[in-house]
């Protein structure tokens, strides 16, 4: 312990007092210990690179984003594609032909009457779609495959009356007139 | 600071200082320990390290002493034990439990000047700098402390037992 004051003597009671031994210890090895453990800075390593990966962080996020927004706005342009171009068939297609320019003509589809002066394009839809069916299957599996026309006399082929079914079973049964 | 450094301030300053911290707080290790570990951290570590130390040491024993207050009754009965001060020794002149009886009976201030003085090392104006006061005052303090410890203590005043006989 030190001397308080070099020049000054002590009393007596000053001798006697500074005799007296503080009581309690410190740690000392604990002390050195924590205070090894404390000397050491906090930042150990070199703060020249201690911006390296905040900058990278930053960099990599932008570039994120820009990827990110570049795949939004052409995900949404892709509702907008220019037509693809499609060969369609040609107009007449759509529409009943000419029978004349038929090669094959169906004679069976026809009605045994006088022809018919209809113009082709008076045909409605259903009917054009029909045709198109009918001829699909003559050219594919002959005139034998097309339906039987109806009877002769403009009818639909089905009795309209009572008196026209019992005569037509009579007919079919082999008692006719 | 490296640590053959610390090692002679710990030896040199730790006893005074837990002694001046128990003025205060019922437990000055701690507070005596965090303050050499505080010094540690000091970047740059202070010019005069002893003045420095009673400075964290006297904060903290107050701020200690302050928290202890307000904990429960426990803290109570245990700050009522009255630990000794001092370590019993039969070469010491004084008894070890009347001067610590007589040192907790100064008024704080001047317990406070003569523990740092004659125990801490410290000069008056390293004191003075301590307690914000004038080292004058101090030294006044520390005079007061002594005649109230030497009437305590029963120990004859060297210039009047000079008169009397």
């Amino acid at each position: 312990m030190s001397e308080p004051h070099p020049g000054r003597h002590l009393s007596d009671l000053e001798h006697k007092l500074r005799q007296l031994a503080p009581a309690g210890q410190v740690q000392r090895d604990e002390i050195m210990y924590r205070a090894g453990q404390a000397s050491v800075p906090v930042e150990a390593a070199p703060s020249a690179f201690n911006w390296v990966w905040p900058v990278a962080t930053v960099f990599m996020t932008l570039v994120s984003v820009f990827l990110g927004m570049l795949l939004v706005l052409v995900l949404r342009d892709g509702g907008e594609r220019p037509p693809v171009a499609i060969s369609q068939p040609p107009a007449e297609s759509m529409h009943p032909p000419d029978v004349q320019d038929e090669p094959h003509p169906l004679p069976d589809l026809q009605p045994p009457g006088p022809v018919t002066e209809a113009p082709v394009e008076a045909f409605p839809h259903h009917e054009a779609a029909e045709y198109r069916q009918l001829k699909a299957q003559a050219l594919r599996w002959g005139a034998d495959s097309l339906p039987v026309p109806p009877p002769a006399g403009g009818g639909t082929g089905r009795p309209q009356s009572v008196r026209e079914l019992s005569k037509s079973l009579a007919h079919e049964l082999g008692d006719g007139p | 600071m490296g640590p053959d450094a610390l090692g002679q301030l710990i030896d040199r300053y730790a006893p005074a200082l837990l002694l001046y911290a128990r003025q205060w707080c019922a437990a000055p290790e701690d507070v005596v320990q965090e303050a050499f570990i505080k010094l540690t951290r000091e970047r740059p570590p202070p010019r005069n390290a002893a003045p420095w130390l009673y400075r964290v040491v006297r904060n903290g024993a107050i701020s200690a002493a302050r928290s202890a207050r307000r904990r429960c009754r426990h803290e109570t009965v245990a700050a009522e034990r009255h630990p000794l001060w001092f370590t019993p020794e039969e070469t010491s002149a004084l008894d070890a439990a009347d001067a610590t009886k007589a040192l907790e009976g100064l008024p704080a201030e001047q317990r406070e000047v003569i523990v740092a003085h004659l125990w801490g090392g410290l000069t008056f104006e390293q004191i003075a700098a301590l307690m914000d006061c004038s080292s004058s005052t101090a030294h006044r303090w520390y005079s007061a402390g002594l005649a109230l410890l030497r009437e305590r203590l029963d120990v004859p005043c060297p210039s009047r037992t000079r008169v009397a006989t």
